[in-house]
């Protein structure tokens, strides 16, 4: 009989989700359960902080699924998710963010790699203005701080 | 990363409420900056991610990305990426002095730092500023400098165009600076290296200079541990080259035009690579006590490409590090290989897996001595179980095994390499001296091995010498 992990997501949309071990062997936070002395029939319970919802994990569950079983989804899933040349809109943006920080609190290496890496790619070739525009970002600085930002930057030869 | 689940900050207050993405109002959605509100060092791997032109442009975004990018670990500055072509002289001014003023303004701790620059920046000095700005205040550990051409077809001797010229010696010397690289120079005289006792490791790529020079700069550079030459003499005048490092642990000689002969006497070697094909028996000599091979590498007086490696269990290894890193670049496929191995050591057996994976391409000769060992034997032994070890693509046209006593982890490797087809034509396997009750234990072993070839095998020998 082997161990079952459990994740109990709270806030407004709870949920638990129960993890096998080679799904759960992904998580850095949690590997190291399967091989400490626990009763082989127990179920552990792994608290997740709120603002982790149940989205989230669910979808980060769906990659560690695909990856686990080495499935040929996987390849589409990531690349729905982390094509590069595909502008997200505000709320995959928001979504890819939560994915990035969640993966790096359960210690899943390969998914904060995945995801910065994705957030590279959006802001690669872009000038600073589009990506202040596309990522709602407040253009805060004075005159001569911007000027004295630009004259730094390259942003004037052909780009 | 290695942040702590307590770090983790936002001070977006739509996380910490209860909404989730299937409810959130499109309002509260789109207008908030969810980049900005990343901590510091999450912003700093993504930027790091990025060019450094791109890195360094976000900081006109806002006061929040103002100054992030002072802080990136690695800068790649390359002129050759920005500059117009058309233009080259005008343009690379230009960027020269907007490089300069990147690495003032860079802050924290340095890494390492790759600058490809134009002969100008040699002539005017800006190399040497460079070179002082980096070591002297922001103490960078690994240097990468490589000389461009402006003029397409100019040959590489040509002096004026690829000195490095006018480096101060002190510069380099700086005790913070442990790696240097340097690709496409003339190298006129050693004084930029005269007290580079900081030195760990030292790369030489498209170098050229007289032998006398070589010599002096390796005499400066008393601790390295590393080297790699891939170099060319302005003249022959009848002296060899001299490596005498005490420290040196990896060797690795790609190319070593016009050389009157190459001594080499380094008592703490563990890999010596050589993929220069024109060496001359005569003209080759290597004292290296830890390198004890079998193996004849002059056939006919030509020299065969070939690397040796008396694999360390230290848990900390320069000399594998930087090898397994640079095979892409020189031809190490191309070469037969040697090493020493104990495989009751699962630092030893991971290191030999790693650098037999390095050979993209068919192997022509593999050697494998056994160290003797008398330790216990350790628990985490899964290569033994693992059925692409080292991995799938791996294939060798010979194996010699030599001081094989036949013990499981030696079974083991062996029938690994028979039973994936690892092997293409010979397995030769010299038993080591044991006593006459144990060589039959032994002959037992091989014949097992033997037994392991299947009808798809039929060109394989397998036998004792």
């Amino acid at each position: 009989m082997s161990k079952i992990i459990v994740l109990k997501c709270v806030g407004h949309n709870p949920k638990d989700f129960e993890l096998d071990e080679a799904v759960a062997v992904q998580f850095g936070c949690i590997k190291d359960l399967f091989h400490s002395d626990f009763d082989a029939e127990s179920k552990i319970v792994v608290d997740v902080p709120m603002k982790f919802n149940s989205y989230i994990i669910g979808r980060i569950l769906e990659f560690c699924s695909s990856r686990a079983s080495f499935s040929s989804d996987r390849a589409y899933w990531e690349q729905d998710f982390f094509h590069p040349c595909r502008e997200p809109n505000q709320r995959k943006r928001k979504e890819l963010i939560a994915i990035m920080e969640a993966s790096e609190y359960l210690g899943m290496e390969s998914l904060v790699e995945l995801t910065t890496q994705s957030l590279a790619n959006y802001l690669k070739g872009k000038n600073p203005l589009t990506i202040r525009s596309l990522w709602k970002v407040e253009g805060d600085l004075t005159a001569e701080e911007e000027a004295k930002a630009l004259a730094m930057g390259v942003a004037k030869l052909g780009h | 990363m290695n942040r702590t689940s307590n770090r983790i900050r936002t001070r977006s207050g739509i996380s910490e409420s209860h909404s989730n993405m299937e409810r959130s109002s499109s309002d509260q959605v789109n207008d908030v900056d969810w980049i900005s509100n990343l901590p510091d060092d999450v912003l700093l791997v993504i930027l790091s991610r990025l060019s450094t032109e791109e890195a360094v442009r976000t900081s006109v975004m806002s006061k929040r990305w103002e100054h992030v990018w002072k802080h990136i670990p690695h800068l790649i500055l390359d002129m050759t990426r920005i500059v117009n072509s058309k233009e080259p002289i005008y343009g690379s001014n230009r960027v020269a002095t907007l490089m300069t003023k990147i690495i003032d303004n860079h802050r924290g701790h340095l890494e390492s730092c790759a600058i490809d620059h134009y002969s100008f920046q040699s002539v005017n000095g800006m190399l040497n500023t460079w070179i002082q700005a980096l070591t002297c205040v922001r103490h960078t550990r690994v240097l990468t400098l490589t000389h461009h051409c402006p003029h397409p077809c100019v040959p590489m001797d040509l002096e004026d165009f690829n000195r490095f010229r006018d480096i101060s010696p002190n510069v380099m010397s700086h005790p913070s600076l442990r790696s240097l690289s340097l690709g496409f120079y003339n190298l006129e005289n050693s004084l930029p290296f005269s007290n580079c006792s900081n030195l760990q490791t030292l790369k030489l790529s498209c170098i050229v200079a007289e032998v006398g020079v070589f010599n002096r700069v390796l005499a400066f550079c008393s601790s390295l541990e590393v080297l790699v030459l891939d170099i060319k003499f302005s003249k022959k005048n009848g002296d060899p080259l001299k490596i005498e490092n005490k420290k040196l642990k990896l060797l690795l000689v790609a190319c070593c035009r016009n050389a009157d002969g190459i001594r080499v006497s380094a008592a703490s070697l563990e890999i010596l690579a050589i993929t220069y094909r024109y060496f001359r028996r005569d003209e080759f000599f290597l004292t290296a006590p830890q390198l004890q091979f079998n193996r004849n590498f002059w056939v006919a007086g030509e020299y065969m490409p070939h690397i040796s490696y008396n694999i360390s269990k230290e848990k900390k290894s320069i000399g594998h590090e930087e090898f397994v890193n640079l095979s892409g670049d020189f031809l190490i496929p191309t070469a037969s290989l040697s090493v020493r191995v104990d495989l009751m050591n699962p630092t030893e057996v991971e290191r030999l897996r790693q650098v037999l994976r390095l050979w993209t391409r068919k192997m022509i000769e593999l050697e494998i001595i056994f160290k003797d060992n008398n330790a216990p034997r350790e628990e985490s032994d899964s290569w033994k179980n693992n059925n692409n070890f080292p991995n799938a693509e791996f294939r060798v046209n010979t194996v010699w095994m030599h001081n094989f006593s036949g013990s499981e982890e030696e079974f083991a490797l062996a029938s690994l390499l028979i039973r994936q087809h690892m092997v293409v034509s010979k397995m030769m396997i010299k038993l080591t001296l044991f006593p006459a009750s144990k060589k039959s234990k032994i002959e037992a072993a091989v014949a097992k091995l033997q037994a392991l070839q299947t009808e798809d095998q039929p060109d394989i020998t397998i036998k004792c010498f």
